[in-house]
C-alpha cells in the first residue's frame, strides 16, 4: 500500500521560496496498476521522487509498505529503495558500455541480498524473461530501443520490487514497440505481484491501467 | 559489481586516462631514477674508494688522482718515486700498500702495472692464476669479452693509455695468465700486470727509442715526448730521472684510524707528492655534483605535481560528465558514501597504475643502464635495488593523486540526483 498524505514540497531559488506541490491524499493499493497523468511541471516526477525515497517532502508523510520514509536516514531509504523500488525511465538510463547482464547485476549489488552466484543466476533468468536471453553479453550500445528498454525492465525487477515505477518508458519508442513494452511491463508487474505506477502521457494506455490519477487535479499549487 | 564500474569508466575514456597514466608514470620514473641512479651512484663509487685509507700519488688535483688511480677514468697527474713504496712497505703502521703503475693500452683497455696484494680485496679468478713473471697479465671480464684474448693470447701494448695516437710496443709481449671475474668495477675494463713488467717496457722502449725509424705522425710524436718530460719532471724532485722506478700512485691500507692520520700527515710533509683520503674526497665531488641532482629531482617533483593537477582536472570534468551515471546508480539504491568512494576509488586506481608502472619502467631503464655502465664503465648500477625514497615517493604520488580525487568526489557525493533523471 502506498500512503502519500498532506504532502507540500517547497524549494528555493536564489532565495526565494517556491511551492511545487501541495497535495492532500493519494493511496494506491498493493498490486494495482496505475498511470499519472498531467501537464509538464505539475509534479509527476516529484512524486516519483517521493516515492522512492530520493527525496523527502517539506511536510507530510510517504509510506510505502507501512514504512514512512519520512523517517527514515538517507542511507536507510537507498537500501530501501534497492528492495522495495524498481525504476524504468523514459532514456533508458543505462550504462551503454555495460553489457545487458552488467546493467542488470547492478542494482542487486546495492540489495546486499543475493550471493555472487545467485546474482547472475537470477539476472540471466529475468533477461531471458524480458526476452534478452540471447543478448546477455552484449554492450547496451549496440542494442536497439526496444531492447534497452527490455533491459531497463529487467533490471527494475531483478531484486524483486514491491513498487515499480515507470517514467514514460514508451516516450522514446515508436508506437508498436511502445505497445509491447508497455505490455510487457504490465505482464512482469503482474508476475511479480509489484504496484505498477506509470507516467504517462499517451491516452491511448490509459485503459490498461486499473486506475488513472491526473496529478494536476489533486495539485492544490497548479489549481 | 562497482570495480567492474570502475573500470568500464577507465576503458571507456582510453584516451584521456593514457594520458592522465603517462604523466604520473613520468613523473614517478623521473623521480626514481634520478633518486636511485644518484644513490647507487654514491654508494658504488664511495664503496670502490672505500677498500684504501690514504691514496699517494703526485701533486696535484686530488680529485684527478682518485680517479685516474682507483677508476681509471681521468690521466694521471703524474709518478711519484719508488723510494714512498719501499718506505712505506717497512712502515709497521701498514697493512698494506699497493703501487699502481700506469702503462699502455691494449685495443684501449688500460694496462696498470701492480702487485698481486691488489686483488686481495673483492677480486676473483675466473680463470688461470695471477701474474707470476714479467710479461704476465691478468684481465677484466669486459677486457676479456671485448677483445677475444683468452689465458695463452699474447699480445703488444701500445704507447699511451688511449687507443689513438700511441705506437706499438711490439718487443715487448704480454701474456694473459688470468681473467677475472665481473666485479662490476672498473677493474673489469682493465688490463693488470706486474708492476715490474710496466718498468720493463719503458726500459725496453727507451733503449730503442724510434730507433728504427717507425713512421710517426709529428703530433704522435710531440706528444710521446711531452709524455717522457713529464715523467722526468715529475720525479726529479726525489732524485730520480729513470723511467724503471717509478709509480703513479699508491693506494694504502693503515692499521688504524690513528695510524691513518698520522701517515697522511707525514706523506704530506713532502712537497713532491700528496696524501689523501680517497673516499672523503670523492664524497666532496660528490657534493659539489648535488647541485646538478637537487635541480633534476626538484624538476622531477614539479612535474609530478603537474601530474596530480592533470588527475585532478581528469577527475574534475569526469565526474561532471558523470553525473547523470551516477543519478542512475543513486536511482538504483546506491548510497551518497558508495558513489562517493567510487570515484575516489577511481582516482587511487589511475593513479596506482600510472605510479607501478613508473617505478617498473623506472627499473627497467636502471637495469639498462646498469648493463652499460658495467660492460662500459665497471660501474655497478643494478635495477633490483630499491631505495627506501623510493617507497615514500610511491606512497607520496598515491596519497596526492587521491587528494586531487576528493574534490570531485565531494562534488559526486553532492549531487542532487533527481536533476539528471529523467
Amino acid at each position: 500500500m502506498i500512503n502519500l498524505k498532506n504532502l507540500r514540497m517547497k524549494y528555493y531559488d536564489n532565495g526565494t521560496e517556491i511551492e511545487a506541490l501541495k497535495l492532500k491524499k493519494i493511496s494506491i493499493e498493493d498490486g494495482k496498476h496505475v498511470a499519472f497523468i498531467g501537464s509538464s511541471g505539475c509534479g509527476k516526477t516529484t512524486l516519483f521522487n517521493l516515492i522512492s525515497g530520493m527525496i523527502t517532502p517539506t511536510e507530510g508523510t510517504v509510506e510505502v509498505n507501512d514504512v514512512d520514509l519520512t523517517t527514515l536516514t538517507e542511507v536507510e531509504r537507498d537500501l530501501f529503495r534497492a528492495n522495495h523500488i524498481g525504476y524504468i525511465f523514459q532514456d533508458f538510463n543505462l550504462f551503454p558500455d555495460f553489457t545487458a547482464l552488467q546493467n542488470v547485476l547492478l542494482p542487486m549489488s546495492f540489495s546486499k541480498r543475493y550471493s555472487k552466484k545467485e546474482m547472475n543466476e537470477l539476472a540471466k533468468d529475468i533477461l531471458k524473461k524480458v526476452g534478452m536471453g540471447e543478448k546477455i553479453n552484449q554492450k547496451v550500445k549496440t542494442l536497439s530501443g526496444g531492447e534497452k528498454q527490455r533491459v531497463a525492465i529487467a533490471r527494475s525487477i531483478v531484486n524483486k520490487p514491491d513498487v515499480i515505477l515507470a517514467d514514460e518508458p514508451t516516450g522514446n519508442l515508436d508506437y508498436k514497440n511502445g505497445a509491447k513494452i508497455m505490455e510487457l511491463i504490465k505482464e512482469i508487474a503482474k508476475e511479480e505481484k509489484a504496484t505498477l505506477i506509470v507516467i504517462t502521457h499517451n491516452n491511448s494506455q490509459l485503459d490498461m491501467f486499473d486506475e488513472v490519477i491526473n496529478i494536476e487535479e489533486l495539485n492544490e499549487v497548479i489549481k | 559489481m562497482i570495480l567492474q564500474f570502475i573500470k568500464t569508466n577507465i576503458l571507456s575514456k582510453k584516451l584521456r586516462n593514457f594520458l592522465t597514466i603517462f604523466s604520473i608514470l613520468v613523473s614517478v620514473m623521473l623521480i626514481i631514477m634520478v633518486q636511485n641512479l644518484t644513490a647507487q651512484l654514491k654508494s658504488n663509487v664511495v664503496e670502490n674508494a672505500g677498500t684504501y685509507d690514504i691514496l699517494v700519488g703526485a701533486n696535484g688535483s686530488a680529485t684527478q688522482l682518485v680517479l685516474s688511480s682507483m677508476f681509471y677514468y681521468d690521466n694521471p697527474i703524474g709518478n711519484i718515486n719508488i723510494s714512498y713504496y719501499e718506505n712505506l712497505q717497512k712502515d709497521s703502521r701498514i697493512v698494506k700498500v699497493v703501487p699502481i703503475g700506469m702503462g699502455d693500452n691494449y685495443n684501449g683497455y688500460k694496462i696498470i702495472g701492480t702487485s698481486t696484494d691488489f686483488f686481495d680485496d673483492g677480486y676473483e679468478l675466473k680463470a688461470g692464476t695471477l701474474f707470476e713473471k714479467e710479461g704476465d697479465v691478468v684481465i677484466g671480464s669486459t677486457v676479456a669479452r671485448a677483445t677475444g684474448l683468452s689465458i695463452g693470447s699474447t699480445f703488444s701494448g701500445m704507447h699511451g693509455l688511449t687507443e689513438s695516437g700511441g705506437h706499438e710496443h711490439a718487443d715487448f709481449k704480454y701474456t694473459v695468465v688470468g681473467i677475472l671475474a665481473q666485479t662490476k668495477t672498473p677493474s673489469d675494463t682493465v688490463i693488470y700486470t706486474d708492476i715490474q713488467s710496466v718498468w720493463a717496457v719503458h726500459g725496453l722502449e727507451h733503449d730503442h727509442d724510434h730507433e728504427e725509424g717507425e713512421e710517426h705522425d709529428e703530433e704522435t710524436l710531440m706528444a710521446e715526448e711531452m709524455e717522457h718530460e713529464e715523467e722526468e719532471h715529475t720525479t726529479s724532485g726525489h732524485g730520480t730521472t729513470s723511467s724503471e722506478d717509478l709509480i703513479t700512485a699508491l693506494l694504502v691500507k693503515t692499521t688504524s684510524l690513528a695510524n691513518q692520520v698520522l701517515v697522511t700527515n707525514e706523506l704530506s710533509k713532502n712537497a713532491d707528492i700528496q696524501a689523501i683520503n680517497p673516499a672523503a674526497t670523492l664524497r666532496r665531488l660528490l657534493v659539489t655534483l648535488n647541485a646538478g641532482e637537487v635541480i633534476v629531482t626538484l624538476v622531477a617533483y614539479v612535474s609530478i605535481f603537474l601530474s596530480v593537477i592533470v588527475l585532478f582536472t581528469t577527475m574534475l570534468s569526469a565526474s561532471i560528465e558523470r553525473r547523470k551515471d551516477i543519478s542512475i546508480l543513486r536511482a538504483l539504491g546506491a548510497n551518497r558514501k558508495t558513489v562517493f568512494l567510487t570515484i575516489l576509488l577511481e582516482t587511487l586506481i589511475i593513479a596506482l597504475i600510472g605510479a607501478i608502472l613508473g617505478f617498473v619502467i623506472a627499473h627497467l631503464a636502471i637495469g639498462i643502464a646498469g648493463n652499460y655502465t658495467a660492460v662500459n664503465y665497471g660501474i655497478n648500477i643494478s635495477g633490483f635495488s630499491v631505495q627506501t625514497s623510493e617507497i615514500f615517493v610511491l606512497i607520496g604520488a598515491v596519497l596526492l593523486s587521491v587528494l586531487a580525487g576528493i574534490i570531485p568526489a565531494v562534488m559526486v557525493y553532492r549531487t542532487d540526483a533527481t536533476k539528471y533523471l529523467k
